[in-house]
């Protein structure tokens, strides 16, 4: 490989591995799995020797990150499944909740967000989201609805109904312990 | 005047949304892209250097399956030989051809398809087609035992030799039942 290709590619890991990371974590939330996850990526855009002729470099970067960091919550999954005891701490993703563990779940931040601690109670109602939900509306904080669509390969009318639908779900949750917050004084 | 109450509230609650979700995907730790990028380095290096071993490891696997196969196909021609065809003289009155003859005649193309099934009349007319034995059965040679006879008879005294020669002509002679004389029976039972 020519040092002028290592160069652009070493430019593009510079400009490219924050915005990486933060789609890894935005599916994984654990920080060394969405590490993990975006290095994968990276290695895996050096190995297809593709960055000297991307169109939109970001949608790409976007899109092998992603899978990489579905493909890490597929394999853990499996992992789990097939009884092994896995390496590293359960992330959100891969977590199978019964009725009554979600509905505690969704009451605990309730009781912080009691506490005004808004913004972390709000980033464990985002976490009770359903999957198809909370992906889109994580992503959505850096990509429009056509970037998430080309990256998670669906239609760009699934995300914006997936992303109304989250937000409807997050504003009931959040009206709901507004009022019990006023009942309780 | 309450579904602008309405509106503004969820605007409120969109915006808190929207600043929740900003710090929602900023992971709490992200190593440097530089060092990011020696490890990636590093890890194509290790990659390239393992490819060749591993062509080179694939390769000799395939060179050292196909020994083995040619190995064991010449041990089981070995042992397995082709049974050898004993050679039979022709009968008398078939002429054979001439080698030379043989080698120049047109070579039998076989049929890949099923061989058409004989009707019994050329299968008539090929075994009339075939050369036929002048003894019927096939003389066999002696046994030990006939051999045996056959000497006594030669080295055995003159007066031997004539007799079994007188014996031998009535071989063959019908034994006449009427001439045969029995003793009755009642007279030997009453003597027991």
């Amino acid at each position: 490989m020519r040092p002028e290709d290592e160069a652009e590619f070493a430019g593009l890991v510079e400009r490219q591995w924050p915005f990486a990371c933060r789609v890894a974590w935005a599916v994984l939330r654990q920080a060394q799995d969405a590490e993990d996850a975006a290095q994968e990526a990276f290695l895996k855009i050096w190995r297809a020797q593709a960055w000297g002729n991307l169109g939109d470099e970001r949608a790409y970067v976007a899109r092998v990150a992603w899978r990489a960091a579905v493909d890490r919550v597929r394999d853990s999954s499996l992992r789990r499944r097939s009884g092994q005891a896995p390496g590293h701490t359960r992330h959100r993703a891969e977590q199978e909740l019964s009725p009554e563990e979600i509905a505690d779940r969704a009451q605990s931040p309730e009781e912080i967000v009691v506490a005004a601690n808004w913004e972390s109670a709000l980033h464990r109602l985002i976490d009770s989201l359903p999957e198809e939900l909370r992906q889109p509306l994580a992503l959505s904080a850096e990509m429009n609805s056509r970037e998430i669509a080309a990256t998670m390969g669906i239609a760009e009318g699934t995300v914006r109904t997936r992303l109304m639908r989250a937000r409807q779900m997050l504003r009931e949750k959040m009206a709901a312990t507004e009022e019990r917050r006023y009942a309780g004084r | 005047m309450r579904d602008d109450k309405r509106v503004q509230e969820n605007d409120e609650l969109d915006s808190r949304i929207d600043a929740a979700l900003r710090s929602y995907v900023e992971p709490p730790q992200m190593t440097e892209p530089r060092i990011i990028l020696a490890r990636i380095m590093e890890r194509a290096q290790i990659e390239r250097s393992a490819r060749p071993m591993r062509s080179w490891f694939w390769g000799a696997a395939a060179a050292a399956a196909c020994l083995v196969a040619v190995a064991a196909a010449l041990w089981l021609l070995q042992a397995h030989p082709a049974p050898k065809i004993a050679w039979a003289p022709a009968a008398p009155g078939v002429e054979t051809l001439p080698s030379v003859a043989r080698s120049q005649a047109p070579a039998i193309r076989r049929s890949t398809h099923a061989r058409p099934v004989s009707t019994s009349r050329e299968v008539a007319a090929r075994s009339a087609a075939l050369p036929k034995l002048d003894v019927f059965p096939t003389p066999r040679p002696l046994s030990p035992e006939e051999q045996a006879l056959v000497s006594f008879a030669k080295q055995g005294p003159a007066a031997v030799q004539r007799a079994v020669l007188q014996d031998q002509k009535h071989w063959d002679e019908v034994t006449a039942l009427s001439s045969l004389q029995m003793p009755p029976q009642a007279a030997h039972q009453q003597d027991q």
